[in-house]
């Protein structure tokens, strides 16, 4: 089991990933606080050591779509809060920003993850496909089919 | 792309939220960890068997390697042997060239005296010294003198030697010490003393057992060519005889014949 001084430093650098991750899948706010603290939790729990900075968030970001995903098997829920509620947790600056995310959140499951880490994380599809145990070429067409929508 | 990236700038994790998941995994693992006072439990147990295992370790170690019985084995060849509380030997110390080379040859650590004495009987170099003439004195200090008497009286090299078994006191062994003599020879010496004020224990140095034996036999008028075999004398030194010096002992001038041949002394040879 990690430090309490281990598990500060990973919510201090990963919360904000962790927290839009969940808002991707989730929506709904308090789902997705009990879903960060999973994260979390599961971070803390997790003894074998990460080779490095990026194994280790490639790994929180793995488990944070994967509890997502089970949040959603388990409960059968539906996203029944609103988009508007998502969209006020967010400091958008300006109503373009407002609407983009809101247009992200509004693709289908399947695109947001790829959408999110390609776009904001700065990862190739290579490395994508393989956080998201996906194909490539699934990948490449998720993307493509996303800049022709 | 930037207008993307812009838009999820603005989603972050409120410090409430980051502050309230610190607290909660603090407390998950203060919940995983074991109890403060099973943890001070662990720890004075583990001292605890640290504790024992270093104080039996220091106990054992400590009984095994202090001598706490001690035989000296004198023809010529002078040396001792230091025995353990389980009367094993753990050391052997010469007191004579003879006995030198006899202790060199000798691999009789962590054997019982009883097997140290035979192995030693049967030692080549050893067997040299021993003959019809000569005498083989075996003196020894422990608590339980008697029983290690008997022993080695019963080890089977033991039987039909011209030997002598007796018993003496840690205060000869010291005095023996400062002396360079075993304990052994300087026992035979005083006896000796106690006939022949004269003697020295440079002079005693220089003489076999044999040479000794005779020589208090003479002083005690009681001349004995070659004394039998006497397994039985246990005691210490033998204050009845001493009861009653011969006054007319030799002295120096008689010392000639049990001085330094050059060659060194041989028992019997």
């Amino acid at each position: 089991m990690r430090s309490e001084r281990d598990a500060a430093r990973a919510v201090e650098q990963y919360a904000d990933m962790v927290w839009r991750i969940c808002l991707l899948h989730l929506k709904n706010k308090h789902d997705a606080e009990d879903i960060f603290q999973d994260v979390f939790l599961k971070y803390i729990l997790y003894s074998d050591t990460f080779e490095n900075d990026e194994h280790e968030k490639a790994w929180l970001i793995r488990v944070t779509i994967n509890a997502c995903k089970d949040f959603f098997r388990s409960f059968s829920r539906k996203d029944t809060v609103s988009l508007d509620e998502v969209a006020e947790t967010a400091a958008a600056e300006s109503q373009e920003q407002s609407d983009i995310l809101k247009a992200v959140l509004s693709l289908p499951k399947k695109y947001k993850d790829p959408i999110y880490l390609f776009y904001y994380e700065g990862y190739s599809a290579v490395e994508i496909a393989k956080i998201l145990n996906k194909k490539k070429i699934s990948f490449i067409l998720y993307l493509q089919e996303v800049k022709t929508n | 792309m930037n207008n993307i990236k812009k838009a999820f700038d603005s989603v972050k994790a409120d410090d409430v939220l980051k502050t309230s998941t610190v607290n909660f995994l603090r407390d998950e693992i203060e919940k995983r960890q074991p109890k403060p006072r099973f943890r001070m439990l662990y720890k004075a147990c583990a001292v605890t068997v640290a504790l024992i295992l270093t104080i039996g370790g220091i106990s054992l170690f400590s009984a095994l390697t202090t001598p706490v019985s001690y035989i000296s084995v004198d023809i010529n060849p002078s040396f001792e042997l230091s025995l353990n509380c389980f009367d094993r030997v753990i050391a052997v110390t010469a007191y004579n060239d003879d006995g030198e080379q006899i202790v060199q040859n000798l691999d009789i650590n962590g054997d019982s005296y009883t097997e140290a004495i035979d192995e030693i009987l049967a030692d080549e170099s050893f067997s040299d010294y021993l003959s019809e003439d000569s005498l083989l004195t075996v003196t020894v200090i422990s608590d339980k003198e008697e029983t290690i008497l008997e022993g080695i009286k019963n080890c089977p090299k033991m039987q039909n030697q011209n030997s002598e078994c007796l018993g003496t006191n840690k205060e000869t062994k010291e005095v023996a010490d400062r002396n360079g003599l075993s304990f052994g020879k300087y026992n035979a010496y005083s006896e000796l003393l106690q006939y022949d004020p004269s003697v020295t224990v440079d002079d005693c140095k220089n003489m076999t057992m044999r040479q000794i034996r005779d020589r208090i036999n003479e002083c005690k008028g009681n001349r004995t060519d070659h004394p039998q075999q006497n397994q039985n004398n246990t005691g210490e030194n033998s204050e009845e005889e001493a009861e009653n010096p011969e006054t007319d002992c030799p002295n120096k001038e008689n010392q000639g014949h049990y001085g330094n041949n050059g060659n060194g002394y041989r028992g019997g040879k």
